[in-house]
């Protein structure tokens, strides 16, 4: 901005600095705002993440399957839930003995408030290395040392051949895809990249629509 | 997104409402973002947040009383710290002329001293034409700057002590860093 734009003198740089005068809130140590970073801003992100979306308009896409939640463009919202979402460690083992066909693979930190998703595509689903469906059988840990997430896997679309398939979530994420905290009992349509379960609406809960978009791009 | 818009979203609810209530409007209005995502235009989504904003405090008949009485909220409020009486004159008058504009008209020039939005934004915001926004926020300009009167000493306007100058950038300072016609995107305004 430049000095003269605001020159005191000048009719707008008066006004607006009275105006300025009159911010109820101008004073920002009587007024704090609270942060994006803060665990308030996470907990509300959080909470408005896992409502489940009304679509309440656009009746022209009445005849498109629709689109399993969460795979609606979302903005980053610094949330957990996305954050967890993108960094979920992959890890399949064969069986209850790791060493068998164990893979670990890598943990790829995102920026929070950077990341962000674009509008879901299933052509998107052909970059990914990892595709399968499984059922969460056990969730253990919590947010504060970190959790495991283990799914049965009854069907692999891509990259494993595995029986089960054990997410793992680094300490201080909550266990969540897309905002939406996973269930025991609930299958899900999980993909991976780099070792990394990748959300956006890539992985999430199996509807028919979703899996059949599995189909229709793995053959 | 919500990380561009969630401070500055809080800053222009609280200016308009009380501290307990604002924390409600400011979660109803990111929980219609959440669910109109595919709406928001992808270069204008801090004004289109406010302007659902501005829907939620109407809608909220708590939020529309006191919306309604943003003049008293004014009124309420202390004004500046003891100074010369010139700052005090200003202040008080242009407060008077605020609470006496038309709700649109203040609401338009709020957007501008406070949220530091440019018309094109306003308009988003207010559901109106850039070109509307324009005219509008131009004669409101001109009532309120009619109240303040010439200009004083010599040109600057003492307040609180220092040239008017210095006092804005304070003011500014005390704001945060939220520069005044500046965009919370540190996008210059184009005036």
């Amino acid at each position: 901005m430049s000095d003269d734009q605001y020159d005191p003198r000048s009719t707008d740089g008066r006004l607006l600095a009275v105006l300025v005068a009159l911010d109820p809130i101008a004073d920002a140590t009587t007024h704090p705002i609270d942060p994006i970073t803060s665990d308030r801003a996470r907990t509300l992100l959080e909470e408005i993440m896992s409502t489940p979306l009304i679509d309440d308009a656009a009746p022209a896409r009445s005849d498109v399957s629709p689109a399993p939640r969460g795979r609606r463009r979302w903005f980053a919202l610094g949330g957990a839930g996305v954050v967890a979402a993108a960094a979920i460690a992959f890890i399949a083992s064969n069986g209850a003995s790791p060493t068998v066909t164990a893979t670990e693979l890598g943990l790829a930190p995102i920026d929070p408030v950077m990341s962000m998703c674009m509008a879901f595509e299933p052509s998107q689903l052909a970059g990914v290395e990892v595709a399968f469906g499984g059922t969460v059988t056990e969730i253990t840990g919590d947010q504060a040392s970190g959790s495991t997430i283990r799914l049965e896997v009854d069907r692999w679309f891509r990259g494993g051949d595995s029986d089960v398939v054990d997410l793992t979530v680094p300490a201080g994420f909550t266990a969540a895809l897309d905002g939406v905290d996973f269930v025991v009992g609930t299958r899900y349509l999980v993909t991976a990249v780099d070792g990394v379960v990748t959300s956006c609406g890539l992985s999430g809960p199996a509807t028919p629509e979703f899996e059949q978009i599995f189909t229709d791009v793995f053959g | 997104m919500a990380a561009e818009v969630y401070e500055p979203l809080q800053r222009y609810v609280r200016r308009r409402i009380d501290a307990a209530a604002a924390d409600d409007v400011v979660s109803d209005t990111l929980l219609v973002c959440w669910r109109r995502l595919d709406d928001i235009p992808e270069d204008a989504g801090l004004p289109w947040t406010l302007g659902v904003a501005r829907r939620c405090l109407a809608n909220d008949r708590r939020g529309e009383r006191r919306q309604a009485n943003v003049g008293h909220r004014l009124a309420a409020q202390p004004i500046v710290p003891p100074g010369a009486a010139d700052e005090t004159d200003l202040v008080a008058e242009l407060h008077t002329a605020l609470a006496e504009l038309p709700d649109t008209d203040r609401e338009i020039v709020l957007l501008w001293a406070w949220e530091g939005l440019p018309p094109r934004d306003i308009a988003v915001a207010m559901g109106l034409s850039a070109n509307a926004v324009s005219i509008r926020l131009h004669r409101v300009k001109q009532r309120l700057a009619e109240r303040l009167g010439p200009s004083r000493d010599a040109g600057f306007v003492v307040v609180g002590g220092h040239t008017f100058d210095r006092w804005l950038r304070r003011q500014i300072r005390r704001t945060g860093g939220h520069l005044p016609g500046e965009r919370i995107d540190g996008r210059k305004e184009d005036r």
